[in-house]
């Protein structure tokens, strides 16, 4: 979970998320399999990071692959493998979800983009020249 | 009896804005015909965080609609032969989002016909437009390096140049170390205030459009200012079906009809300038059919909606050792690259293929998403740190090549599929050829010759892959400018051979394509062809 002064700072990221496609025991499984893909660490995890949320969600705005999805969880034999397309399917919402997140975006990849700035300097590294 | 307007615009993005504006600082009267409304800047999501974006569309917010929707207005391909075609219908058209690389063609593209012997010569050179292009440079903002070539013209005029990014200053190392010379980039952002607009504050989001107006785009820059001549007036939702005609052929006007309420209207002008864009601009001529012009108008010729051109182009990404594992940075920039690699092969030795390519950079660095890592093997926390290690490390190469101008590359109109106001709508039939895949040999050469240079981990890729047509949303020539009046249906200044007064003003005058992003081009070649056709007015012949 995220700090109580986080949630403060983003009401809107941590607001109560109504389920529009999973079922509970559906939710519950797909957390436990983004964590398998990008588990807590020293930063936060996919669950920590909403990705759940993120892939109910997206599932809700495209038919085709809200069936793929549902189909391919319920068939899943819980094994991650880079060449099973559910799998893949996973690893791939996964990654949009968590890296896109306030989470896995600033705390894992310490991005600090899309702010004010009044001077851009570039590459300052000699040995880069 | 119906006023009769001066000039009468439709379109209202680079080509018909710079037209607009060009002609009422001059005096004229003009009517523009927009076939959407003005974007809201105020509303624009340029600082909405990634992780903001779907709770505001939970909310029911939304950001602004830029991009034309298909079910609104659909276009045909033939079974197999896609073309994405990007139509943005609203004040300032695509300079709203548009990329912002702003290169000066130089003979190397105007001379290309002659010296292979492809396809007809452009009616003009270098010379002719270098005046228009240092003009649109001062007017509209350019930032960019002084280190020109052949290939690529320089300005007296750049604004400064934004820094290259580590990975950028990297690949241009490894560029120079394989005889590839990669400059500064040429870009139409605002690197310090100018004309009265903000300079950029980089945060790179530039594609939701810019907030403050830091970038050219055809509405503040133009429009506005035309608007406040009390010259111009802006029609909206005006959606252009037909050029009309009088009895001799001459245009005297053009009907449309209103995007909200469906009802056709007709209005009536002494000049009609056409400024749609490309391939809406080709359906809008097809369709004006009459007596004088069976074929669409101005089309004795029957090259217009032939030798449609738009652009090959393919992505390779690598990750850099000497940025692998090391800190973050903030490489928003001015948004895309700041750097970028004009055309060579036309030096040494003779190419199997005509024309050339040059490349693009856009998406090194630090992105907003980490896209990538859905081609990184494994799970777990091994791949939570390969992935994070690679983040600050990603550079990108995108090249884009010339595809040659070809008759059976057309756009058609059916009147078997017709829009929501039973205009035809526009058939795009297009392939690459031959040529273009010898060149797409050489490109992947180049982009994976600079990556080794580079001694990059080189994301897999696969090899002759290229974007789908039309991904480039660099559409050029389907109602070419030329010399002879059997093959060309413009003059030099975008006017009509078979009809004096309409001219034709975007992408769809070009004779050959280039590598380069054309807008501006359009520009100068827009203020150029209103130039010419403000002295016709004054001297009565138009």
């Amino acid at each position: 979970m995220l700090p109580a002064a986080a949630q403060h700072e983003h009401p809107e990221v941590v607001a109560a998320y109504t389920l529009k496609v999973f079922s509970p025991d559906e939710m519950k499984r797909v957390a436990t399999l983004v964590d398998l893909i990008i588990p807590r660490t020293d930063t936060p995890g996919a669950s920590d990071a909403h990705v759940p949320e993120f892939i109910d969600r997206k599932l809700s705005l495209n038919e085709e692959l809200k069936d793929r999805f549902l189909a391919g969880l319920r068939g899943f034999d819980g094994v991650l493998s880079d060449s099973n397309p559910f799998s893949k399917l996973l690893k791939e919402m996964t990654i949009d979800g968590y890296y896109t997140s306030k989470e896995g975006l600033t705390q894992e990849l310490g991005w600090h983009g899309n702010t004010f700035l009044t001077e851009f300097k570039g590459c300052t590294h000699a040995d880069h020249e | 009896m119906q006023t009769t307007n001066d000039v009468i615009v439709i379109g209202s993005g680079a080509s018909g804005g710079m037209a607009a504006w060009n002609l009422t600082r001059q005096g004229v009267d003009v009517l523009m015909l927009d076939a959407g409304t003005r974007f809201a800047r105020a509303k624009f999501w340029t600082h909405v965080k990634p992780w903001e974006w779907n709770a505001r569309v939970d909310r029911g917010d939304r950001p602004p609609q830029f991009y034309l929707d298909t079910k609104e207005q659909p276009y045909d391909t033939p079974q197999g032969q896609p073309f994405d075609l990007v139509r943005v219908w609203g004040r300032g058209g695509k300079t709203n989002v548009w990329g912002r690389v702003a290169l000066r063609y130089s003979d190397v593209d105007f001379a290309g016909p002659e010296r292979d012997g492809w396809e007809i010569p452009w009616p003009i050179r270098y010379r002719d437009i270098k005046p228009y292009y240092d003009k649109v440079d001062q007017f509209i903002g350019v930032c960019g390096g002084t280190d020109d070539q052949d290939s690529l013209p320089g300005s007296p005029y750049m604004l400064p140049a934004a820094p290259p990014r580590c990975g950028e200053r990297l690949l241009q190392k490894a560029g120079r170390s394989v005889g590839v010379s990669i400059v500064a980039g040429r870009r139409a952002v605002l690197t310090k205030p100018h004309g009265g607009h903000a300079a950029c504050h980089y945060c790179g989001s530039c594609g939701r459009g810019c907030d403050v107006g830091a970038f050219f785009n055809a509405s503040d820059y133009l429009i506005e200012p035309a608007m406040e001549t009390g010259k111009l007036r802006v029609m909206d939702n005006a959606v252009v079906a037909r050029v009309l005609v009088d009895d001799e052929g001459k245009a005297n006007g053009v009907q449309y009809f209103d995007r909200v309420t469906k009802e056709e209207h007709t209005l009536r002008a002494r000049v009609v300038i056409v400024a749609a864009s490309c391939i809406d601009s080709t359906r809008i001529l097809l369709n004006s059919k009459s007596t004088a012009h069976p074929n669409g108008i101005g089309n004795s010729s029957d090259v217009i909606g032939r030798y449609l051109s738009e652009q090959i182009r393919f992505h390779m990404y690598g990750f850099l050792p000497e940025l692998i594992g090391g800190p973050t940075q903030n490489d928003d920039g001015i948004g895309g690259e700041h750097i970028y690699m004009p055309r060579f092969n036309h030096r040494g030795a003779k190419r199997d293929y005509l024309r050339g390519f040059g490349a693009q950079f856009w998406g090194s660095g630090a992105q907003a998403d980490a896209g990538f890592a859905k081609v990184l093997p494994g799970f777990g926390v091994d791949f939570k740190t390969a992935v994070k290690k690679r983040y600050p490390a990603l550079v990108a190469l995108h090249p884009y090549g010339e595809v040659l101008p070809r008759a059976e590359n057309r756009v058609r109109v059916d009147d078997a599929h017709v829009d929501r106001y039973g205009v035809p709508v526009a058939r795009i039939e297009y392939k690459i050829g031959e040529n273009e895949h010898k060149m797409a040999k050489e490109m992947y050469d180049t982009a994976e010759q600079i990556l080794r240079a580079a001694k990059a981990e080189i994301m897999p890729f696969q090899r002759g892959h290229l974007d789908v047509a039309g991904s480039a949303i660099h559409e050029h020539g389907t109602c070419r400018m030329g010399a002879d009046k059997k093959r060309s249906a413009l003059n030099g200044f975008c006017q009509m051979h078979d009809v004096p007064n309409v001219f034709v003003v975007d992408g769809a005058a070009f004779t050959t394509a280039s590598e380069k992003n054309p807008t501006l081009t359009i520009l100068a070649l827009a203020w150029r062809a209103t130039d010419y056709l403000a002295q016709e007015m004054k001297s009565g012949r138009v």
